[in-house]
């Protein structure tokens, strides 16, 4: 899908985005993970690094990422926050990249605005979510992921 | 194979992990008939929030609570002014003000966490009017507490929503009719929930400003004092307390008994029409926002209510007079006149 076909999304009902259409659906392998991808932009799933998977979708370990396209997010990818709490993980790279992960449920959710190309794309988003979802499945400690930057933990000694 | 680090030079990555054990300061919220556990690191949030400790408003809670858990951290910049950005996928809800503050509602567990600025903390205008009414909205349909966009007035006990597509005047009405002797619940949300066990409802405002459109200044010269601005949802108005402004009772809950939908018209005078209890329901459901299949339990509970408030009296009211004129109608057709 090129950045002309990506149209915005707009319902009064629907403010947060969570109905936005993500019709594409494909099994893929990345960093050696079984990933069902459910999407609105075909783009991401980059050839040559996501493999298409010939594996049957209902394994049971599969890993689910929901990642949609949002088309009225202008604007680059910022550094990034990480919020850990006890259920979820959470990264926001500035309004033009928004993820979550759920280890228990293994899904990963993600918003990816419309400006941010392939390249960006590939170079600071998909580490971000392979290492979540390596996280989520507990082959990575949070602090083992590459996140674009150099990390600084707050503490509550600084607060 | 993809290498794991990343090709890009930003600046730097904040980390901040919410534990129990560094956020040692607790507290109970009760808001809008929601029961909130607040846990954080900061005094100062305990005191912008400090408000909401009582329980006494809300005798007969019912649903479960809710956890927030707030971090404080002097290494987070606070931007301001900055745009609220609200983004949701099935059981989860992000929100961030500005570059570093970033706070998440999980709706499935019930539990939201947030990491802010010392600035933020001290800021008690945030959390009362954007950050605790945000929470109530996103998550009160969680735990029995539905959102009705609605504004809700007292009279002796008695309370009176008005529904009405936005832009239907609402707000301007709710003000005259506080002029002519009712209390102010809410002008625009208000949260209806179950009052205990009992088969009678809860019908709650959170004190926000009152928000009122440009043109309302042509009906209140109270107003002239003000200047609009933009609000949380990008609209130019007034927002403003409605007891220091127009010395309005302010009440924190009532019970539903009257439920009028607002019209406006071309024609002057103002008429009560019967509206079904199916047409009031149906009003309500198409406006309210759609909730994710994961939340299947949230949804029926939210039905049912809205079953419940509509089983009350219902009137269209079409009005082409002023606010002050359809406040006194009202205010006579309440008063059985």
């Amino acid at each position: 899908m090129s950045l002309a076909e990506r149209t915005p999304y707009n319902h009064p009902l629907d403010v947060l985005r969570r109905f936005m259409p993500s019709p594409l659906e494909a099994l893929i392998e990345f960093e050696k993970e079984l990933i069902l991808v459910e999407t609105n932009d075909s783009s991401f799933l980059v050839p040559g690094i996501l493999r298409e998977s010939q594996a049957h979708s209902q394994a049971s370990q599969t890993f689910k990422w929901k990642l949609l396209r949002d088309a009225d997010v202008l604007g680059k990818i910022a550094e990034a926050t990480i919020i850990v709490s006890e259920s979820l993980v959470v990264v926001s790279m500035g309004p033009a990249c928004l993820a979550g992960v759920d280890p228990e449920r293994k899904e990963l959710l993600a918003f990816v605005g419309g400006t941010v190309d392939t390249q960006e794309y590939q170079d600071s988003v998909l580490p971000v979510l392979g290492g979540l979802t390596q996280f989520a499945m507990g082959k990575k400690h949070m602090m083992d992921i590459s996140f674009p930057g150099d990390i600084v933990r707050g503490t509550a000694h600084n607060a | 194979m993809l290498p794991f680090r990343a090709r890009v030079d930003l600046a730097v990555t904040k980390f901040h992990s919410i534990e129990p054990d560094v956020l040692l300061l607790h507290a109970e919220l009760f808001l809008a008939g929601m029961h909130c556990r607040l846990a954080t690191n900061s005094k100062e949030i305990l005191s912008s929030v400090s408000r909401w400790f009582s329980g006494s408003r809300y005798p007969n809670r019912s649903g479960p609570p809710v956890d927030l858990q707030i971090l404080v951290d002097s290494s987070i910049s606070r931007d301001r002014p900055a745009k609220a950005h609200f983004r949701g996928m099935r059981h989860v809800v992000f929100a961030s003000f500005g570059a570093e503050e970033v706070f998440v509602f999980d709706l499935l567990r019930r539990h939201a966490v947030g990491a802010v600025s010392r600035a933020t903390a001290n800021d008690s205008s945030f959390w009362n009017t954007q950050l605790l009414p945000i929470m109530v909205g996103v998550m009160g349909t969680t735990v029995g507490v539905v959102p009705l966009h609605s504004a809700c007035l007292d009279r002796d006990g008695k309370g009176l929503l008005i529904a009405g597509l936005s832009g239907a005047g609402k707000s301007t009405l709710s003000v005259a009719l506080a002029q002519r002797g009712f209390s102010l619940v809410s002008d625009d949300w208000t949260y209806v929930s179950q009052d205990g066990e009992k088969d009678e409802l809860i019908a709650s405002g959170l004190s926000a400003p009152v928000k009122l459109l440009p043109d309302a200044a042509r009906y209140f010269c109270e107003l002239q004092a003000f200047t609009p601005k933009e609000s949380l949802n990008g609209e130019l108005a007034f927002e403003v307390d409605a007891t220091e402004v127009f010395r309005s009772a302010v009440k924190h809950i009532s019970r539903p008994h009257w439920l009028m939908f607002l019209e406006r018209d071309s024609q002057p005078g103002c008429d009560f029409i019967p509206y079904s209890a199916k047409d009031a329901r149906a009003f309500y459901e198409r406006s309210a926002e759609r909730l994710p299949e994961e939340l299947p339990e949230a949804a029926a509970k939210r039905s049912e209510i809205i079953r419940t408030v509509t089983n009350r009296e219902c009137f269209r009211v079409r009005s082409g007079e002023s606010p002050q004129s359809t406040a006194e109608a009202i205010d006579r057709f309440c008063s059985g006149d």
